[in-house]
This record gives C-alpha cells, sequence and structure tokens, in this order.
C-alpha cells in the first residue's frame, strides 16, 4: 500500500556565514535553495551529490532537527514538531529518526554500546523495565549483531558494527521512516554490503522507508527507489532508479553516472565531462547554477533559473534544454 | 569531546608521587586531626612559652615549640591545616558547583542570558579577588560562614569560562545532537551526557585552581581579615609569628612551610593532571 | 577593524558600569551611607549637606543617579581615618604602588622572558629543568611567605636591607623580589611554552632549512608569533601584581594603596574602601583592554578580520 510519508515544498535554508568585510550585508549561503520532495510509505529515496550539495542539510530538516528558512515539511499528514515541543518531538522520534554519518561521535565513548541502545527505551518508556536490556539485546540481533557486544565502548568496535549500532538504536522505538546520512560511506566496501544487506532485510521486515543520501552513486544504485539528485542546493532531476541510470536528462545527473567505473563495458556513451571547479555556495552562479560547468550551456541558463519539468509520470528534471539533448544510446 | 583513547598508563613521575603524598597526607591530618594533636590548639602553658622546636634546642613534649603563651605548635600546626584545608575544599567545590551551573546555563540559553553572564566572568577575571574579597568582607563585616563564601568565590569564572565552552561544543557533538533526536530531553541530556563527558576537564581546573584558593584563605588570614580567632588557620599562625621573627622564627616558618608545600604538591599534580587529560586547558 | 574597537570599548565602559552599579549596590545593603561614608564626628550640618548632594532621602532610582555623578566628580566620602575626602586619601598613595607595581612588573619581564625563551631554546636539557623549576617554586610560594623569610634573612640575621618603609632603593629590594617571583614564573613558563609551540611549525624549520642560522630563525621568526599569548598573559599578570602588592606592602609596610585598603577595611572605613574598589577595577578593565587591543593589532588573523 503506498501512501504519502513525507512531503516537503519549497524546501530552503539558508546560512549566514562570518563577516569579511567590515560594511555591507553579511555574506549568506543558500545551502538548500527551494526543493521539493515526496516519499511514500516502505519506499527508499536516494538523494545524491557531490559534498556541498546541500544534501546533508535536506536531510536534516526532513528529521526535524533543522528548522527551514522557507518551505514546508509534512510528515503523515502533519506539520514536523516544533524544536521546543518537546512532547510533540518525542512523539514524533518513534516515527521518524536519523541514522548518522559519523558513527564515533554519535556515540557516547564513555556510555556501552548496549546502554545507549537501552537509553531509547527508557526515553520513550517502552517496555517494562526490566526487559529493556534484553529488548536491547534482541535490537543488536535484528542488526545481525552478537549479544556480548552490549558490554562493549563504541571505540571497541568495527566501523560496521558501529554503524549497525546507530542503526540498531535508531530502529528500538520503531519508526516508519528513517532518513541515512551516508550511512556506508566511511566503510570498507565488504563492509559495506554487510550493512546494507541488513538494511533491505529490515526494510522488507517492517516495511520501512528510507531517506538515502549519499554521493556513491554505486550504493544508491543498489538500493533505491527513486532517487533525487542535487546540485549547489538545487534538486536537478529526480527520477525512479532505472529510468536515472538509463536515461538520465539533466547533464549534471550524465556526468555523475558517466563518472562511474562502467562495469558493463558493452555499453558505450560518448563520456559527458564536468569542466570548471565547483562553484562556492557563498557565490553560486546566476540562473541554472550548474552553467558554468556545462557543456550545453546557452544564453537563457545564465539568466533565468529553470523550473521543475516533468518529462514523464515521476520523472523531474530542472533543466532548460531537457528533452532536446539528444540521447547516444 | 573527550579524545578516544587506548588504555595505556603511563608511568607516574617520582615527583608527582611525592606530591600525591604530601597532599593525602594533608587531608589525613585535617580528617584525623582530633586524634593526632597531642593538645587542643588553644591550651596555653605560660611555663612553657617560646619553647624551641624538637631538633633546634627543644624537648619531646613540644615537638614543633610553643609560641608565646605556650600553645604547641604541632597542635597549633594540625588545627590550622584542617581549617585551612577545610575551608579551601568547601571553597573550591562551591565555586566549582556555582561556576559549572551558571556556564551550562549560558550555554544552553545563549542570548542575553549568555552575554550577561560572559560579561559577569570578565569582570571577575579582570578584577583581583582579592580586592572584592576585602572589599565585600569590609561591607558586610567578617562571619566564619561568609568568609567561606567569599572563597569559594574565587575562581568561579574559570568553571563559568571553561563549562560554557565545553557545553556549547558538546550540544553540536554527534551522541549529544544523536540523543536529542532519539527525543531526549535537555535534563537527561545534560546530566547523562554531557556532564559526564566534560568532568574530567572541571575536575582538572578545581586542582587547577585549588592552590589560590588556599593561597587566598591564608592571606587574608594572614592580613587578619580573614579566620578569626580562636579559630586558627596556617595563614593566621604566620601572622602571630611575624612579630617574634628573631627570637622565635619556628612560629611563622613552620606553617609557611606546610602552606608553601601543599601548593607546591597541588601544582604539580594539577599540571601533570592537564597534561595528561587535556593539554588543551590553559589556566 | 573599527568595529571590533568599538565592540571592546563599549564593553569595557560597561564592565565599568556594572562594578559602579555592584558596589553601590553593596553599600546601600551595609547601611546608610551618612553613617559608612562619613566619620562619627562630622558636624551634623555637614552630614545634612551630604545628604542632599547624595540624595539618601530620595527613591533609589535618584541615588543610582546621584551617586553615579558622585562618583564621577571623585565624591567618595569621607575617610574616618583623617577626616579627608577618601579620594585625595586614596591618590596619595599610589605613586607608592605604581612605583612597587611598575619596577616589579619590569625586573619580572626582564627576567621572566628570557629565562622562558632560554629554557626553550635548551629544552629537554638541565638549564630548561633548572629554569622550570625556578617557575614552579615561584608562583607556588605564598609571596607572605617569602616577605617573612626574607626580612628573617637579610633583614633580621645579615643586616642587609632594611626590613620596612620606603625611602631608599634599598628597601625596594625586598618587597620587589617578594613580589616579582611569582610574576617572573609565570612568565617564564608561558613564554617557555609560546616559543615551543611556535618553533615547532613548519615555517621555523623552512627557515633554518634555508640555511638562516638559528638566533635569526629565532628573532625574526619566532619570537614575533610567541609574542601574542605573551602579551595575554601579560595582561593577567598585571591583575596578579595588584592582588600580590596588597599582602606585599602590609609585609613590608609599604605605604601603597594595598597597605591603604587593608587597613581601611579593619577599620571599616567605607568611604576608601570603595575607592580602591572602584579605582582599581577600572584600572584593571582598562589595562585588559588595551591588552585586548594590542592583542589584536598583533595577530593579523583577527586584524584581517576574515578567516
Amino acid at each position: 500500500m503506498t501512501g504519502v510519508l513525507l512531503e516537503a515544498t519549497g524546501l530552503t535554508r539558508n546560512f549566514t556565514a562570518r563577516r569579511t568585510t567590515l560594511f555591507g550585508p553579511r555574506p549568506v549561503v543558500h545551502a538548500v535553495d527551494g526543493g521539493d520532495l515526496a516519499l511514500a510509505v516502505g519506499e527508499t529515496l536516494g538523494l545524491v551529490g557531490e559534498s556541498g550539495s546541500g544534501k546533508s542539510t535536506v536531510g536534516r530538516m526532513l528529521a526535524g532537527i533543522l528548522p527551514p528558512s522557507a518551505g514546508k515539511v509534512r510528515f503523515e499528514g502533519r506539520p514536523l514538531a516544533d524544536c521546543r515541543d518537546m512532547a510533540a518531538r518525542r512523539a514524533q522520534a518513534r516515527r521518524l529518526q536519523l541514522v548518522f554519518q559519523d558513527t564515533l561521535g554519535a556515540l557516547n565513548p564513555r556510555l556501552t554500546v548496549g546502554r545507549q541502545v537501552r537509553e531509547v527505551l527508557d526515553i520513550h518508556a517502552i517496555g517494562p523495565e526490566a526487559g529493556r536490556d534484553t529488548a536491547a539485546v534482541a535490537a543488536l540481533a535484528q542488526v545481525g549483531l552478537d549479544g556480548d557486544l552490549f558490554h562493549r565502548f563504541p571505540h571497541e568496535i568495527s566501523g560496521g558494527q558501529r554503524q549497525r549500532v546507530v542503526i540498531a538504536r535508531a530502529l528500538v522505538c520503531e519508526p516508519v521512516l528513517l532518513v541515512c546520512d551516508e550511512p556506508v560511506s566511511a566503510l570498507d566496501v565488504s563492509v559495506q554490503a554487510q550493512v546494507i544487506a541488513v538494511l533491505q532485510a529490515l526494510q522488507a521486515a517492517r516495511g520501512l522507508a528510507y531517506l538515502f543520501i549519499s554521493h556513491d552513486l554505486r550504493v544508491v544504485r543498489q538500493v533505491c527507489d527513486r532517487i533525487a539528485v542535487m546540485y549547489l542546493g538545487r534538486i536537478v532531476e529526480q527520477a525512479p532508479r532505472d529510468v536515472l541510470f538509463a536515461a538520465p536528462r539533466h547533464p549534471y545527473t550524465r556526468a555523475l553516472i558517466d563518472a562511474v567505473p562502467v562495469d558493463d563495458l558493452r555499453r558505450r556513451r560518448p563520456r559527458l565531462r564536468l569542466s570548471g571547479e565547483p562553484p562556492s555556495p557563498l557565490a553560486p552562479p546566476a540562473g541554472c547554477r550548474f552553467h558554468p560547468r556545462c557543456a550545453h550551456a546557452v544564453t537563457r541558463c545564465t539568466v533565468e533559473a529553470p523550473l521543475p519539468r516533468a518529462l514523464a509520470p515521476g520523472h523531474v528534471v530542472s533543466c532548460h534544454l531537457a528533452g532536446d539533448l539528444a540521447q547516444a544510446a | 569531546m573527550s579524545v578516544v583513547m587506548g588504555r595505556r598508563r603511563a608511568a607516574i613521575p617520582p615527583a608527582i608521587l611525592v606530591a600525591l603524598a604530601w597532599l593525602a597526607a594533608m587531608v589525613l591530618v585535617a580528617v584525623l586531626a582530633d586524634a593526632l594533636a597531642p593538645h587542643h590548639y588553644t591550651t596555653q602553658n605560660l611555663r612553657a612559652r617560646l619553647q624551641p622546636p624538637m631538633f633546634w634546642g627543644g624537648s619531646w613534649a613540644y615537638p614543633l615549640g610553643t609560641d608565646s603563651i605556650g600553645r604547641d605548635m604541632l597542635s597549633r600546626v594540625i588545627y590550622g591545616i584542617r581549617f585551612s584545608i577545610l575551608i579551601a575544599v568547601l571553597g573550591t567545590l562551591i565555586g566549582a558547583v556555582l561556576g559549572t551551573v551558571l556556564g551550562a546555563i549560558a550555554a544552553h540559553r545563549r542570548g542575553l542570558v549568555e552575554e550577561a553572564t560572559m560579561m559577569m566572568v570578565d569582570f571577575q577575571a579582570a578584577v583581583p579577588f582579592i580586592i572584592l574579597a576585602l572589599a565585600a568582607l569590609a561591607f558586610f563585616g567578617n562571619n566564619f560562614w561568609l568568609f567561606v563564601l567569599i572563597v569559594g568565590l574565587d575562581g568561579w569564572e574559570r568553571y563559568a569560562r571553561l563549562t560554557r565552552g565545553l557545553v556549547l561544543s558538546a550540544q553540536d557533538s554527534g551522541y549529544a545532537v544523536a540523543i536529542r533526536t532519539l527525543g531526549a530531553g535537555p535534563v537527561r541530556v545534560y546530566a547523562g551526557h554531557i556532564l559526564p563527558n566534560i568532568a574530567s576537564a572541571l575536575v582538572v581546573q578545581m586542582t587547577l585552581n585549588f592552590p589560590g584558593t588556599i593561597l587566598l584563605e591564608t592571606s587574608l588570614s594572614f592580613l587578619g581579615l580573614g579566620i578569626q580567632p580562636p579559630l586558627t588557620s596556617l595563614g593566621l599562625l604566620l601572622a602571630s609569628g611575624r612579630a617574634l621573627l628573631l627570637n622565635a622564627w619556628w612560629i611563622a616558618v613552620l606553617p609557611g612551610v606546610v602552606i608553601f608545600l601543599t601548593t607546591l604538591s597541588m601544582s604539580l599534580v594539577g599540571d601533570w593532571l592537564r597534561d595528561r587529560l587535556d593539554p588543551t586547558l590553559s589556566h | 577593524m573599527l568595529r571590533l574597537i568599538i565592540v571592546k570599548t563599549l564593553r569595557a565602559l560597561l564592565t565599568v558600569l556594572m562594578c559602579v552599579t555592584l558596589v553601590f549596590v553593596v553599600l546601600r545593603l551595609s547601611g546608610d551611607p551618612a553613617e559608612t561614608l562619613l566619620p562619627e564626628n562630622t558636624p551634623p550640618d555637614t552630614v545634612a549637606e551630604y545628604r542632599a548632594t547624595w540624595g539618601l532621602d530620595a527613591p533609589l532610582p535618584v541615588q543610582y543617579v546621584r551617586y553615579l555623578a558622585a562618583a564621577l566628580r571623585g565624591d567618595f566620602g569621607i575617610s574616618f581615618a583623617d577626616n579627608r575626602p577618601a579620594l585625595y586619601v586614596v591618590l596619595e598613595r599610589v605613586p607608592a604602588t605604581l612605583l612597587l607595581g611598575g619596577t616589579t612588573f619590569a625586573v619580572a619581564l626582564l627576567i621572566g622572558v628570557p629565562l622562558g625563551i632560554v629554557a626553550a631554546i635548551r629544552r629537554n636539557t638541565a638549564v630548561d629543568r633548572a629554569v622550570m623549576a625556578f617557575a614552579v617554586f615561584g608562583y607556588s610560594t605564598p609571596n607572605y611567605f617569602l616577605g617573612i623569610l626574607l626580612i628573617l634573612l637579610f633583614a633580621m640575621q645579615l643586616r642587609w636591607l632594611p626590613s620596612s618603609g620606603s625611602e631608599t632603593w634599598q628597601h625596594m629590594v625586598m618587597p620587589v623580589f617578594t613580589l616579582g617571583t611569582a610574576a617572573a614564573g609565570t612568565l617564564a613558563r608561558f613564554t617557555r611554552t609560546a616559543m615551543l609551540e611556535v618553533m615547532g611549525h613548519g615555517f621555523i624549520r623552512t627557515a633554518r632549512g634555508k640555511g638562516a642560522p638559528p638566533g635569526y630563525a629565532i628573532l625574526r621568526h619566532a619570537l614575533p608569533n610567541a609574542a601574542i599569548p605573551v602579551v595575554t598573559v601579560i595582561g593577567f599578570q598585571i591583575g596578579g601584581l595588584v592582588g600580590g602588592a596588597l599582602v606585599t606592602e602590609s609585609v613590608f609596610a609599604w605605604p601603597g594603596v594595598g597597605r591603604l585598603l587593608v587597613n581601611a577595611v579593619s577599620g571599616r572605613d567605607l568611604a576608601v574602601v570603595q575607592t580602591v574598589v572602584l579605582l582599581v577595577a577600572s584600572t584593571m578593565v582598562v589595562a585588559n583592554y588595551l591588552v585586548d587591543l594590542a592583542y589584536g593589532l598583533l595577530d593579523p588573523r583577527i586584524r584581517g578580520g576574515g578567516r
């Protein structure tokens, strides 16, 4: 059954940076500039981009820990809980959770892993007090971790195990949506596979939805149903996975995909190379933000920001030239 | 914020061991004063006035000599240690608790509360505390508990500044954000997570402040503005020996040596702890 | 940069105002100022005059404003001890304290900083250890104890130096030594740390790698960079000197502000006490403010304003 679980419209986030000149306005970083996203129940939406694209910021806004400068987010039909409303936030925490990128940082170095998982049960008063340790052990088992990890400290276990602990901790309150911010980026490839397998198994068992944030297209391809591509604070393309990889319409998406080492040598496509340096988010280019690096840019691209356009059901692109670009097969 | 290290014990340098031993001895003396002192510190014996210490011509009866009205110096020093250590410990705790709480509140509330607190901190740091202490004693008179409070306030601003900084960085740290996302309320975040992680830095600060606290109390008592007779303090003893310096040097020198060794030991231990636990702290 | 100066100036002024307000509050809490700030034998009509000037029978906000006005005029009450305006009594003694403090500061700087540099250059040798031992002993010794020991040795046993008063330069030797030991020790330590940190930096090794003689590297590169934290610590030392002067002046009967304050506290001469407190506090705030500015000027990172 599908229903819209999470919906964001006009998502914007600005940060004011340090003043470098004596007078004049303070520089503003437009980290996220008006994005629309939607996530259905049980779906995995990937959010892809380079560093500085704003994807982590989007993740934090959707998870409710960073208030947007503008725009709305609706989760399960209701607006996200206000930061200051403790009761609402606690209730929301049971439905919507966040898995962090820096696992060593996300865990208290002084508490054992088991205690930290158990603490979530204490916070939400889940189950009788006496049975909470057992429940924590069970939660660890669900992510494939052995019971005797309970008494270990975060620095005593491996990166992959830590990532699973963080996942277990987030799932203990049985949320329906998990925002995963670069969950496997810090792990070796072999360990990545393990963690991904865990995530997929949990999704199958519980019908979880994931917002999967990553810069690694290969991983995203394995895990996601739909993918949104971000560049410098804007969502440039959204499509179902197979459509995106088979027929990307935005030049940036094409460049990203082409940059992934091709395992299938039969597929040949003229490689779209990116030119130039990624610009600074303090002074983004006018018009389409990608135009300085785009091989196909025309005058219109330098002045007018392209609006998202649906080329096909579920396939949205923000490019003036989308649909006109010849698609070399 | 604390660096995650493996368990590696470096050897404790001998100087530090001696310092720790001395400090332990001082605490023991302070606690067991009643059992250790051969006489009460006010017992007079006018026939045994101004006796020198044991190895300088005195007798076993008064190992450290006597003062101008025949009071046993050993007992006086022992009780002096008790009072000075007691006040220093109480004072340190008061300052630490007050400073930490204010610093944490400033970091939690931000905005105007933080600005006001930091201005008070700046002010306290700018003016030498002994001046403020003297002023308070002048304005309010001198009673024992007021004195303890004043001694306690010495250095509160260092705890406040330290705590504020540590809490600010801890608030952004992964585990604080994580546990808040998981639904924890501020009390649990601060008491259960942030505070234990900054505790070691606070303890180091306490050891760094402690010598200053002892010096403040003894200085004020030396000036006659601190502990008042019949109670005694090492500073008071020193002052009482000043007039008799030529004839009975031991009355002033012995308490002075005790103070010196105690503050020296504490400084050494404090520095060593700081180097081991957190080299980024400043004193 | 200008903005920085303005902010710092405002902050300094605000801090002084806070101090004045605090003294005002405490003063009111300790009794009727007509009694606490005026000697007992003041004729009643003089008392009435002061009551009017200070607005003592007016509501509190008026009293506060009157107090500020009085402070700006220098009217802090009359000293009990000699029936003169407290301000004059205090200002009279300032030169003596400045003499002691200034000399000590110079001596501590001239001894402490070079010792620290030497210790840094000869790090981990006997020289280094000796300097550091001196430093630790220096700031751990209670200055009243050191003073007494010096008196015992040099004044009483050896009879080389006088133990009290301030007439000749010989009178200054022991007080300066007493007061300055802690400051010199701290400065030595701090300079050493600052130098070591800077010397470890890449650019020093580069300078040496280029074949520059070690002295050049130190003078031209290490010292200016090490100067920044040392300047900060100098600021703190000024405060330490003021506090230490209090006790030192009492030990050596040096006729300065510190001794005056101690006597005033014993005698509950609140007029003098409040004058000294306000004077010292303002001086310290100004001193810190100047150090702050100097810091900003020295450190190009702050000067530049940006990253």
